[in-house]
């Protein structure tokens, strides 16, 4: 018995002991150089460039909207501030930290996922919202969001724990290597290297030279239709509310998905909702789902995604609609419905 | 219930830590309630199937006993009708079905296909249908006594850790133990709990990992290098290795704590210097089952050699059946049998052979037939041989394979699985080296429990074989 105790104890003992500086360390490193949310936060709280287009969204902003493509053709100063699947609810933190520190720009977009209206939807990476709970406009949003963010102590560090072990191998080793060689840079943790390959970043857009991914076919049949929940339409509508007022040429947009995606997915409540609220502000919706080249599979990698050559098409299609809407020249080439 | 859930991490202690506050009297039914807790859930309804298979060949038991002469055989026949029967209707069902559309097709007689029944398999059916079959079998044969106990005979057949995925038990080996009165025995709760670690390091740290590589160049693999399809194959069959003799060891392991013995599955097969004697290490409790229910009734090695290349071919193929509705794994089962066969006609010429070459080249063996049990289909089987051969100049290798398998994870995966292979060529299955050796243990049991902890992938992904 005496045995068993020994090894038994001694055992956990040492395994937990080792397992926890593992983990321990890992959180803190990641939360010191790789926290996903950081760069977004960082150039929210100290940026004040005077910029004269912005695009608020989700990832299907920064694949889609190349922020060079715009200013060249369009002569304006864009910028992507987009977060890794971010709900409604984190757009509108955006909204609400870019107001604090920045002149109204010329043009605010904000971009839509069938997910925007699900107010309660945990945000892909929350875990990581905790490090800013501090922050009044993160408090007073997300703790609205999921009681999660009310909650301090175990249910974090059990949450943090979960997300944190499950990182992979290479974002393993990336974030360990930066004992060794503190210089080395991760551009982002969350892509592995074989992301990181043709990647073009600028001005928040990441541009992405990837083929379409077979696994994406699988997703193609989804069935049902989006979430819509009160507290996604109220966030909406303050969203739209706020973003009127605060610059007045705000414009709704849903960048491109595959064509082929969603034949059995019933989307008719959500763009009816979503064209209620943009009417109800006078704001303009821009669809460019249902376009025929979108219907081209070389474009994207996956069904919601546009790679390098699609963000391009989208984008150069995109800045001849800006040029039409600000300065009305005839190149209209939006093939969704302006309303 | 899967032993990598979380539901298990509490199931386990609980239901071990009651058996052994219970009197002894009341064990049986303990056992009982939580092996039907543990099945349930999957899918609860499933457990009637389990429970009708138990009450016939409970009864069919009984009356193989009272009887004599052609009665004792009708009995016999009823019980393994019933649970051959149970295993066409809910496993063969669909390839019964596809196999008469190919043919009246193929004879023009009915263009349409006849649609499937949509019905899922029971989990473990094959297994539980087969130790029950075992039971019927050996009292017939009279080596077995009938258990009266309808308790204890539910049990042999539901014991919750060999359930799902075996080892599939022999009666003479268990039924006495759900007798037995067992004392908290403080060396086999830790050898228990000591192959129960190595064999969650075996699934969680080893075949979770390395079955991201397998099934990205499985779903694809013309666009991947020759060397990544030869590393997906070897990868394979370690997975399997790792995934199947990981649960073993969990299933021994949990029922060592109280007191059991399940019979040993897995004797480190990839160690054989012929086919012959991986299938003595391979799922042992699954080759003597067909060795001595299958092999045997048909002749065995009596008779002529031909016949007995016959009696092989039949096994070997049936087996493959038993592992799944799918003429790959009759092909699978088939491709081992010619193996055994080939090495039986050239013994004598392969036994000059040097031990080394002879392992490589079973291993090699071993790994291409493994090809038509993973393959969806021939035609995905068709396209790795494929690539297997014509991909080494016109596609680059890719070191990172899928969007999270790169060099970082083949360097891990190595380095565990050259571990695992290590650590097993020097101790016993069942690890009890390490009982002599107090250090040496508590060496162990932190380093593995650490690796689980900081490597182990927590996706609560199934056990391979829980599909038979």
């Amino acid at each position: 018995m005496k045995r068993l105790l020994i090894t038994l104890f001694s055992s956990l003992f040492i395994a937990t002991g080792f397992s926890a500086f593992f983990y321990h360390k890992l959180n803190e490193l990641v939360s010191e150089n790789f926290n996903p949310l950081r760069e977004t936060v960082e150039f929210l709280d100290s940026d004040t460039t005077n910029y004269d287009a912005i695009f608020i969204g989700s990832s299907r902003i920064y694949f889609h909207v190349n922020p060079k493509i715009i200013d060249s053709i369009c002569k304006l100063n864009t910028r992507c501030i987009a977060i890794d699947g971010a709900t409604i609810s984190e757009k509108y933190i955006i909204l609400l930290k870019y107001i604090q520190h920045h002149p109204a720009p010329k043009l605010l977009f904000l971009g839509l996922d069938y997910t925007s209206l699900d107010g309660e939807h945990l945000p892909y990476d929350y875990p990581y919202y905790y490090a800013y709970m501090n922050d009044p406009v993160f408090d007073s949003i997300m703790s609205r969001v999921n009681k999660r963010f009310y909650y301090k102590g175990l249910f974090r560090f059990y949450d943090t724990f979960i997300r944190i072990s499950a990182r992979t191998d290479y974002q393993k080793y990336a974030v360990f290597s930066t004992l060794i060689t503190p210089s080395k840079k991760f551009t982002d943790l969350s892509d592995e290297p074989s992301w990181q390959i043709g990647l073009k970043k600028y001005k928040g857009y990441s541009g992405l030279e990837r083929k379409w991914q077979k696994e994406s076919d699988l997703e193609m049949n989804i069935t049902g239709k989006p979430n819509i929940d009160k507290l996604g339409v109220e966030f909406f509508d303050m969203f739209v509310k706020n973003a009127r007022e605060y610059c007045p040429n705000t414009i709704i947009l849903y960048t491109p998905i595959y064509g082929g995606f969603g034949r059995n997915f019933d989307t008719r409540s959500f763009f009816d909702q979503v064209n209620e609220t943009a009417g109800k502000y006078n704001v303009p919706f821009w669809n460019y789902v249902g376009g025929k080249e979108w219907m081209n599979k070389k474009f994207f990698y996956n069904w919601g995604h546009l790679n390098l050559d699609g963000s391009t098409l989208f984008s150069y299609k995109l800045a001849n609609d800006i040029n039409n809407f600000m300065y009305g020249t005839h190149s209209d080439t939006l093939n969704g419905v302006r309303r | 219930m899967l032993f990598n859930s979380s539901e298990f991490l509490l199931f386990f202690p609980i239901v071990t830590l009651l058996y052994f506050i219970l009197p002894h009297k009341l064990r049986w039914l303990h056992l009982l309630v939580s092996s039907c807790v543990f099945y349930c859930a999957f899918i609860p309804v499933y457990i009637s199937i389990l429970f009708l298979t138990i009450v016939i060949d409970y009864l069919a038991g009984i009356y193989i006993d009272k009887n004599q002469g052609r009665t004792r055989k009708v009995f016999l026949i009823v019980s393994l009708i019933t649970n051959i029967g149970i295993l066409c209707v809910f496993k063969y069902n669909n390839f019964f079905i596809d196999n008469v559309t190919a043919i009246l097709q193929a004879l023009s007689i009915n263009r349409t296909p006849i649609s499937h029944w949509n019905i899922l398999l029971p989990l473990g059916l094959s297994f539980h249908t087969f130790q029950a079959m075992s039971y019927t079998i050996e009292v017939y044969k009279g080596k077995q006594k009938p258990q009266r106990h309808f308790g204890i005979y539910a049990l042999y057949v539901m014991f919750y850790p060999q359930l799902v995925a075996g080892p599939i038990e022999r009666p003479q080996n268990v039924m006495h133990q759900y007798l037995e009165r067992h004392r908290f025995n403080p060396e086999m709760f830790l050898d228990g709990l000591r192959l129960m670690l190595w064999g969650f390091f075996k699934k969680l740290v080893i075949a979770d990992r390395i079955s991201v590589y397998v099934n990205v160049i499985y779903d694809n693999p013309s666009q991947y290098h020759s060397l990544n399809v030869a590393i997906a194959m070897v990868f394979f069959a370690i997975q399997i290795y790792c995934d199947f003799s990981g649960y073993t060891d969990i299933a021994r392991g949990a029922a060592r704590t109280m007191g059991f013995n399940l019979m040993q599955n897995f004797n480190r097969p990839y160690q054989s210097v012929s086919v012959t004697e991986f299938w003595s290490r391979w799922h042992i409790s699954l080759s003597t089952w067909f060795r001595d229910y299958l092999y045997i009734p048909l002749g065995g090695n009596r008779g002529s050699r031909f016949r007995n290349y016959i009696n092989l071919a039949i096994v070997f193929m049936v087996s493959g059946l038993w592992h799944g509705a799918s003429w790959t794994f009759v092909v699978w089962g088939a491709l081992h049998g010619l193996y055994v066969i080939t090495e039986r006609v050239g013994s004598k010429f392969f036994e000059k052979i040097p031990s080394l070459i002879r392992y490589v080249v079973t291993f090699i063996l071993v790994c291409l037939a493994w090809v038509f049990f993973r393959a969806a289909d021939f035609h995905q089987a068709t396209a790795i041989f494929h690539s297997l051969i014509t991909n080494f100049h016109n596609v680059p290798f890719a070191w990172f394979v899928g969007t999270h398998f790169g060099k970082h994870s083949m360097m891990l995966s190595v380095l565990f699985i050259g571990f695992m292979l290590m650590l097993e060529k020097f101790t016993k299955p069942e690890l009890l080296e390490f009982n002599n050796k107090k250090f040496v243990d508590i060496i162990f049991c932190s380093l593995v429990l650490t690796l689980i902890i900081c490597f182990g992938i927590f996706t609560n992904s199934s056990f391979i074989y829980f599909q038979f």
